[in-house]
């Protein structure tokens, strides 16, 4: 897989992570304090770490034009797909560490869509 | 969230390992006790690597020798110390096995970097074998050191040459197997990762974790600004004020706190967690830092995130009010939550000037683009920055969709802080003080500035000269339509009783319509 192929997947997938954040906080306006805030906030740190594996590609990520309003689960999961997608790279340890943040919000999300 | 990846698993052992071979400093007996374990520890990693079979004929025949004899299972019980190098080594080559079971065989271009990862173990046991053999081999001419050894399993059997034999063999096998040049020492296997969320320690300990990490992000020194990680504590201060609310919900549910001043507090924790959900949303998308998010900010996060819900969830559900009052200590509980919303406060007032500072001193940056063109028109610079597409730091005229939100933060976190301060003692009190408790609440910033050391407000109030009409004066509030006379009055006719009832309970001084703070 070339650098550019990796760098377009951690683009999409920051983009997603982004759109699945504001679905969050949509969510979470709703209903005031409560589980989809907490989602909300883990989505957020999900962001924080992705973009601690690759600083580089924060602000090109922040110059495309952002994705359609959608549902937050799907988001997510376009997410843990894109970074599943690149595999193992043996200089982005940090991409593993943020790979599993993500797939902890994707459950923490799909349980709470699930009692809907 | 920590990480362990195969590559530097074994990299870490083959430093061991070879630590081991240069220094030889321990004796016959405890390198041999540690080539016991480490030589299982190399065949299981050996094992695991996804050559399908056992790798190679090789392989198998090394792997024979270390199961057959070699040493591999020598013990003596009178043996206290084994090698602590080859020890560690063992322990490291382990875990590596261990993260390549269950990885699929190899094929086609993987089959090299399994086989790198097999020549990486191999040449470890191969020097790990040729040290023990030396040291037993030397140490075997000095005395009669060896007959305290005894193979574990026949138990009465005394090393003998053909147990250094079998360690020549081992090392030689394993030389054999190393098929890779030792110049090629990467695989795309070294990425086999288990990552495992850090769950060391308490609630309090996480917390305190958690504030010393966010002190260091909003610390005005700290020459790296980091809108993720701004964004992250906010969202952490907003999982605070969520879990503290549904802590003292259950506290309120099951009569611990008087239900109205439970509603209370529940509500100003709302307001506070939108105030920090509301911060963290004001950051443009195209507004952006020096840095990008931290590693150690994300872990403390979910490290704190993990011990609040573990606090308050079943699983991935909330835990009902009852079973939450019979695992929890809820007064212990609440304390705890009560020093992370102050904790909050504080972070609030520094997360304010944070913003501040990063606004007014130019350090942050923007897409020019996104910029309205309206309002750069006679900026040159800019225009033609964004013309170019190009990001520039913020201009401080576009930062009050930041400053203002974050400005707006530490009143409600202040807010948060002094009702659910009242609660320290609330808990377990009987009725009447509990009412007395929910009128105060609603008029806190009515009480003086001071309390006394180890109280909180309310508590503070109630060790004070109840009898001083001055000092009670400052907590009752007429309205602002009443007269100076008609306050007198009021005071000296309401203060009268307090004298005579010992409880804070009996101070309802304080009811009535809201009012405003007198005039001196």
């Amino acid at each position: 897989m070339t650098d550019d192929t990796i760098t377009a997947h951690i683009v999409e997938a920051m983009l997603a992570l982004e759109a699945a954040e504001k679905a969050a906080a949509s969510r979470a306006g709703e209903e005031s304090l409560g589980e989809w805030s907490l989602a909300w906030g883990s989505v957020v740190t999900a962001r924080g770490a992705l973009s601690a594996a690759a600083p580089s590609l924060d602000a090109q990520a922040a110059s495309r034009e952002p994705l359609a309003a959608g549902d937050c689960a799907e988001y997510l999961r376009t997410c843990a797909s894109a970074l599943d997608t690149i595999g193992p790279q043996a200089d982005m340890p940090g991409l593993m560490v943020a790979r599993a943040y993500i797939e902890d919000v994707v459950r923490e999300v799909a349980a709470i869509s699930a009692k809907l | 969230m920590s990480i362990a990846r195969v590559g530097e698993l074994l990299e870490q052992a083959e430093r061991q390992v070879w630590d081991f071979s240069v220094n030889r400093s321990s004796s016959a007996p405890s390198v041999i006790r540690a080539w016991s374990t480490f030589s299982q520890a190399a065949a299981h990693a050996l094992r695991s690597v996804p050559l399908g079979g056992d790798g190679g004929p090789d392989a198998r025949v090394l792997l024979s020798k270390i199961e057959s004899g070699g040493g591999a299972r020598w013990q003596d019980h009178d043996l206290a110390f084994a090698d602590p190098q080859l020890m560690r080594a063992a322990e490291l080559l382990a875990a590596a096995g261990d993260l390549l079971v269950g990885e699929e065989p190899a094929v086609g271009d993987l089959r090299t970097d399994a086989r790198v990862v097999q020549s990486r173990i191999a040449a470890m046991v191969s020097t790990a074998a040729h040290t023990v053999e030396a040291t037993v081999h030397e140490q075997l001419q000095a005395g009669p050191l060896l007959q305290m050894i005894r193979d574990a399993r026949s138990r009465n059997r005394y090393i003998t040459t053909k147990h250094l034999d079998d360690l020549r063999d081992i090392e030689l096998f394993a030389a054999r197997i190393i098929s890779v040049p030792p110049s090629l020492r990467t695989s795309r296997y070294d990425d086999v990762a288990a990552i495992t969320p850090n769950l060391e320690g308490s609630l309090p300990q996480r917390l305190a974790a958690w504030e010393q990490q966010a002190r260091a992000t909003l610390d005005p020194t700290n020459p790296i600004a980091s809108i993720p990680d701004l964004r992250t504590l906010a969202a952490d201060a907003v999982a605070v004020a969520v879990h503290a609310h549904a802590v003292l919900a259950a506290a309120t549910s099951e009569s611990l706190v008087a239900s109205a001043f439970g509603e209370e507090i529940g509500m100003v924790l709302r307001n506070a967690g939108e105030a920090w959900r509301t911060v963290a949303q004001s950051c443009p998308r195209n507004v952006w830092g020096e840095a990008g998010g931290s590693a150690a900010t994300a872990a403390s996060s979910s490290s704190v995130r993990a011990a609040l819900t573990g606090l308050t969830h079943r699983g991935d559900e909330w835990m009902p009010s009852a079973e939450m009052v019979s695992n929890v200590d809820l007064p212990e509980t609440l304390a705890t939550l009560r020093e992370a919303v102050r904790a909050s406060e504080e972070l609030a007032y520094l997360y304010a000037d944070r913003v501040d500072d990063l606004v007014r001193t130019g350090r942050l940056f923007v897409a020019a683009r996104s910029l309205p063109r309206d309002e750069i028109r006679q900026n040159y610079d800019v225009l033609s920055a964004r013309r170019r597409g190009e990001w520039i730091r913020l201009p401080a005229e576009f930062g009050s969709g930041l400053t203002e939100p974050a400005h707006a933060l530490p009143s409600s976190a202040r807010r948060a802080r002094e009702v659910l301060d009242l609660t320290a003692r609330g808990t377990g009190l009987p009725p009447p003080f509990q009412q007395g408790v929910a009128v105060v609440a609603s008029e806190t910033e009515n009480l003086p500035l001071g309390h006394l050391p180890g109280f909180t407000r309310l508590h503070a109030e109630l060790e004070r000269d109840e009898t001083s009409v001055e000092k009670l004066q400052v907590k009752v509030r007429p309205p602002a339509a009443l007269a100076r006379e008609s306050l007198d009055t009021t005071i000296r006719k309401r203060a009268a009783p307090t004298t005579a009832v010992p409880s804070g309970g009996a101070r309802t001084t304080t009811k009535g319509p809201k009012r405003d703070r007198p005039t001196r």
